[in-house]
């Protein structure tokens, strides 16, 4: 085993300096949970660990009073969960916390650190996708905002430089009559991180017309990234999603997703898989923005 | 400032929100339960009382207050300076030549201390097995698997000495690969062994199998499949040996057969038995999967070789890769029956993968072959089983050896026969269920037989759920009902397998009985020390079971194939009453009187009018006490031929029906099990404690062998060694609601009527869940597992399969 030096950084400047001197060499220590694993198989063996567990400017949970929501790169999923400001504003981040692995990972496990692993099957990545979230990233020259659906660049690969680390995650305030849902499968209840499929989608309703006036949508398990499905939202824009809409949603995603068959399941089922998966929390979603109404609603 | 951790609220444990910790709440509450109980009293005495009549009460597990304090002592850590760690290097060839194995640079790696070849072995004790020494130590000079130990090296740390496997450079020469039994038997094929290709080759014929099938009215058939499983022991095989003050090489070691290793290491070390020991740790998990030689010789070998002590711990990839798995099968299978539901034949085809070397393959396939058709009357059956080697991991012994998959073939035909006779799934049972008096297809006359009342306890829950499920409101899901049943003989197959135990009591009262088969995270010390307890009439809480130990007690088999409450018990039983005679006779002497005036009774010497306690008896009998040993030997009479399996292959079998409730999203093949029903007929039960525990824990691997276990292999190599990509079920699969049923049933032969358990309540499992797949959404499944994308295809195969007939059903058929 090689010697890895360790630093338990003090403050964001001291973390980052540090990535600047290791020159791409160091890796982040936020949960631990992907690098526990790498680790304990010896598939990575750090040679600089810097620990972020320290840094009080990472965490946190913020409701603001425009309705946007601010959550630290180093929240862990449990908070999320649990969080009454997020229950109220944003219960779909509550339904994907609820998916995430187990308790354990929960307690441990950060959404940043979640986020920047960038796994094609992670849960937070999908969510942040379908609310156009903004991921705040800082680095030697300070702050960066990169929009969630420019994160996710290649596999395991995000749009930060090797000297910047993500610092928190801003969720913009949701328009009246937004409803949206997080959808996974798996095919046990416990803890199944091989083979899952997930959907995250965010849609306004016209409250006249019924139709869909805006939507995001982020599909997890179904290739190299977490997935951006434009196409697929484009599909959706301006229709009520029933019959030709639905097709239609159905034939874009085919065309935007690109899973890949392993050894539990072939890449044919897990497209059917997705395009259920969707359908399914689209459903949801919309049922919701047809139930919260909004201020103009009389 | 000092930094004070403080508690989160509400998250002692970690274990996550009240609603997610529903789940474990049932397993939670047993344990508590016991850990409580047993921790309120000082000692057991002062709860359970001076009672000997324990046997039926469900009393706490003696291990469970340690093993929830941490305090069991693993091979793996229990302290001993300056032990080495052991590892191996393995095989990264399916199939090859050794052509040199270069271990210099190993050799001369820092905290290296001793490296082992199969050079450093004589030829002649090189060579293990269960029924045959076929398996080398080390490999000599042919691997055939992929992980095959090759070079085993003992270092200061476990690093050191994994890193000096690394260093270790083996020049092979590849051969052809044996992937399938079907390579294996074809024509001009690589031969794996010396002997060839085919491990077994069994047959077993009863009546006439033509004539039956022409006295059909009505044949079914089908063929299944099924894959390679691993046990999923917690605790991955580890040992730790060293030599003892008095020259005797200790090998402390998980395992369910202690006296297997002592012979085999006193062969490989060349040295006498009494200069061997091994002890039995306590065991994390077997399920038949701690049977054969992992850490054992080597670690032995390495003792002599350094002497220092030497420790080894596999880790959970050799487990996947390099030890024992249940065997991947083909099944081929036609019933017929009348019209009015009797069953006329079974024609039976096996053919299974056994692996690189023979393990048990022959067990499991004479098991196979003999419940072939249980528990039911064929007046008419044929059965052939094939098991040949292949370039895998040797497949072995596994929770029911085999008989899981004979159940999954024979139960969902059965299911399918009753369909197609319009019969309920209950009625085509009751019809062909075997009865006392019957006779099996070897021809053994069968008593005690419980399994008509397994199915009465199961069928008012049935209609009950029924009509529940009318009355279901739709959420989407399909929801069905799914019954299985089973017979299971107890013990070894066809072959005697005695079991033995002695009793000594010391001066001031403790009651030692040495019971030859371990507890191997069952129970069954506790059990055995209820049986012994009830049969002397001593109390139980002066009883203390010894067991696991070559120096202390005979060789009477391993723990498996269910057999330890019924032949240790037994053995315990007799003992049992030896030891309270020859108790009772020291007594009378020191008395004056005759022995008849004499007797135990409930922890008390009663003679004539006069109660002694069982401390003062001691005291008045201590000049001779030590000359007490009650002795008990279990030998029933088992014999059944090698060739034709005729004959009395068991002294004793169990008899069980399952009842599963599942829910299917039809739209992705997903399965839910909601809630199971499991009746059996075990006998009397011993400790309900334990019982229920084994009910639980076989319906939990029942259901991650149904629907996602699988050892994934391709091209000789073993694709999911993790946890994570090796889906069995978790405490979020199993039903909430598992109900055990026993019925009550008398073996005649068994102690105090008992029979035994712990296989069997995995077996209907999967046959039932399939059935109420069927039930559920109209699919026939005939794979394991049955995976989600599996179970899809099958429900659009049948969606398409009906349309066209729907259509022209409404007349809609112009096109």
């Amino acid at each position: 085993m090689t010697d890895c030096r360790f630093t338990r950084a003090a403050s964001l400047g001291e973390a980052v300096d540090c990535l600047q001197q290791a020159g791409g060499e160091a890796h982040l220590l936020a949960g631990g949970i992907a690098l526990g694993i790498l680790m304990n198989e010896k598939l990575l063996e750090p040679s600089w660990l810097i620990d972020l567990s320290r840094l009080e400017d990472l965490k946190g949970i913020r409701l603001n009073p425009d309705g946007s929501l601010r959550i630290g790169a180093m929240t862990t999923h449990r908070e999320i969960e649990r969080s009454a400001e997020i229950a109220g504003a944003y219960p779909m981040l509550i339904e994907m916390a609820r998916e995430i692995a187990c308790g354990r990972i929960k307690n441990r496990g950060t959404i940043g650190g979640n986020i920047c692993l960038a796994d094609p099957q992670g849960d937070p990545p999908v969510a942040m996708i379908a609310l156009r979230a903004t991921l705040r990233a800082v680095g030697p020259s300070g702050p960066r905002d990169i929009a969630a659906t420019a994160f996710f660049t290649d596999l395991y690969t995000t749009a930060l430089t090797k000297d910047e680390l993500l610092h928190e995650i801003q969720v913009p305030a949701q328009a009246d009559h937004t409803g949206a849902a997080f959808g996974k499968f798996s095919a046990r209840r416990a803890m199944d991180y091989s083979s899952t499929v997930s959907a995250a989608v965010r849609l306004v309703r016209d409250a006249v017309s019924g139709r869909i006036s805006d939507i995001g949508i982020g599909i997890g398990g179904a290739g190299l990234i977490p997935i951006w499905a434009q196409a697929t939202e484009a599909a959706l824009r301006d229709n009520r999603p029933d019959g030709d809409a639905l097709a239609a949603m159905r034939e874009a995603l085919m065309e935007e997703i690109e899973p890949i068959g392993d050894d539990l399941y072939s890449a044919d089922y897990k497209r059917h898989v997705a395009s259920v998966i969707l359908r399914r929390t689209l459903e949801r979603a919309y049922a919701r923005a047809a139930a919260v109404g909004g201020a103009d609603k009389p | 400032m000092t930094t004070i951790w403080k508690e989160p609220d509400g998250e002692k444990f970690a274990l996550g929100s009240i609603e997610e910790q529903a789940h474990w709440q049932k397993e939670y509450q047993r344990i508590l339960r016991a850990v409580r109980e047993e921790a309120d009293a000082t000692r057991p005495a002062e709860r359970i009382g001076r009672d000997s009549h324990t046997v039926g009460m469900a009393l706490p597990r003696n291990d469970a207050l340690y093993k929830v304090r941490g305090k069991a002592r693993y091979a793996a850590n229990i302290p001993m300076e300056g032990a080495l760690f052991c590892r191996f290097a393995r095989s990264t060839e399916a199939h090859a030549r050794i052509r040199g194995i270069d271990i210099s640079e190993a050799k001369a790696m820092p905290g290296v201390r001793a490296i082992l070849t199969a050079d450093d072995i004589p030829a002649d004790q090189l060579l293990i097995g269960t029924l045959t020494d076929d398996t080398p130590v080390l490999a000599k000079d042919h691997v055939r698997y992929s992980g095959e130990p090759i070079v085993a090296i003992a270092a200061e740390t476990e690093e050191a000495a994994e890193a000096a496997c690394l260093a270790v450079e083996i020049d092979y020469e590849p051969l052809p690969m044996i992937l399938t039994p079907e390579e294996a038997l074809a024509p001009g094929a690589v031969q794996l062994d010396p002997d060839g290709n085919v491990i077994g080759d069994l047959k077993l014929e009863n009546g006439d199998i033509e004539a039956g099938l022409r006295a059909a009215d009505v044949v079914v058939e089908g063929s299944f499949v099924t894959e390679p499983v691993d046990h999923c022991f917690l605790e991955p095989p580890s040992g730790l040996a060293f030599v003892d003050p008095d020259g005797v090489l200790t090998v402390m070691v998980c395992t369910q057969y202690p006296h297997y290793h002592h012979k085999q290491i006193a062969r490989v070390a060349g040295l006498p038995m009494e200069k061997v020991r091994v002890v039995q740790t306590v065991v994390g998990g077997a399920f038949g999967g701690k049977m054969d030689n992992t850490v054992e010789c080597a670690i032995a070998l390495l003792v002599l070789k350094t002497g220092r002590p030497v420790r080894m711990l596999y880790t959970r990839e050799e487990v996947f890769t390099a030890t024992t798995k249940r065997h991947a099968m083909k099944i081929r299978q036609k019933i017929g029956a009348t019209k009015d539901g009797r069953f006329t034949a079974l024609d039976v085809e096996y053919l299974a993968d056994g692996g690189a070397y023979r393990s048990y393959s022959l067990v499991v396939g004479g098991r196979c072959v003999i419940h072939t058709g249980m528990p039911y009357r064929f007046p008419n059956s044929r059965v052939h089983y094939v098991a040949t080697f292949t370039n895998y991991p040797p497949s072995g012994a596994m929770r029911s050896f085999g008989v899981v998959k004979v159940a999954f073939a024979l139960e969902s035909l059965i299911d399918e026969l009753a369909g197609r006779l319009g019969m309920s799934p209950f009625e085509i049972r009751r019809i062909n269920g075997l009865v006392d008096g019957d006779k099996t297809s070897t021809g053994q006359v069968i008593h005690d037989v419980g399994l008509l009342k397994t199915l009465e306890a199961i069928e008012p829950i049935y209609q009950e759920r029924r009509k529940a499920l009318a009355a279901q409101p739709d959420d989407g899901l399909k929801r069905g009902l799914g019954i299985a049943c089973l017979g299971y003989g107890i013990g070894y197959s066809g072959i005697r397998n005695p079991s033995t135990a002695r009793m000594r009591v010391t001066a001031d009262g403790v009651v030692t009985a040495c019971c030859g088969t371990p507890d191997i995270g069952t129970g069954s010390d506790m059990s055995l020390a209820q049986i012994a307890a009830q049969s002397s009439g001593v109390g139980l809480h002066r009883v203390r079971v010894v067991s696991g130990d070559s120096t202390k007690t005979d060789d009477s088999g391993p723990t498996s194939a269910s057999r330890t409450t019924y032949f240790s018990g037994n053995a315990a039983y007799i003992c049992g009453q030896d030891f309270k005679r020859q108790f009772e006779e020291a007594v009378a002497r020191a008395r004056g009187v005759t022995a008849a005036q004499v007797r135990i009774e409930d922890d008390r010497i009663v003679i004539g009018n006069e109660r002694l306690s069982f401390e003062d008896a001691c005291r008045l009998i201590s000049a001779e006490i030590e000359d007490i040993c009650g002795y008990g030997k279990f030998d029933p009479e088992i014999e059944a031929s090698i060739l034709t399996f005729k004959g009395n292959p068991y002294p004793t079998y169990v008899y069980a029906t399952h009842l599963v409730e599942v829910a299917v999203d039809a739209e992705l093949g997903r399965v839910d099990v909601l809630r199971c029903w499991a009746a059996h007929d075990a006998g009397t039960i011993v400790n309900p404690t334990g019982a229920e525990g084994q009910v639980d824990g076989g319906v939990a691997m029942g259901i991650g062998q149904a629907l996602w276990e699988k050892v994934e292999r391709r091209d000789g190599v073993i694709l999911n060694p993790h946890y994570r990509d090796y889906l069995m079920a978790g405490a979020k699969d199993v039903p909430l609601e598992i109900k055990s049923i026993f019925i009550q049933n008398h073996d005649r032969t068994g102690p105090f009527g008992a029979k035994g358990l712990a296989e069997v309540s995995l077996i209907p499992i999967p046959a039932a869940i399939a059935s109420a797949l069927h039930d559920a959404v109209g699919i026939r499944p005939k794979r394991l597992p049955m995976s989600t994308e599996y179970l899809l295809g099958l429900i659009n195969e049948r969606a398409r399969a009906a349309a066209p007939a729907a259509k022209a059903a409404a007349g809609d058929g112009h096109d």
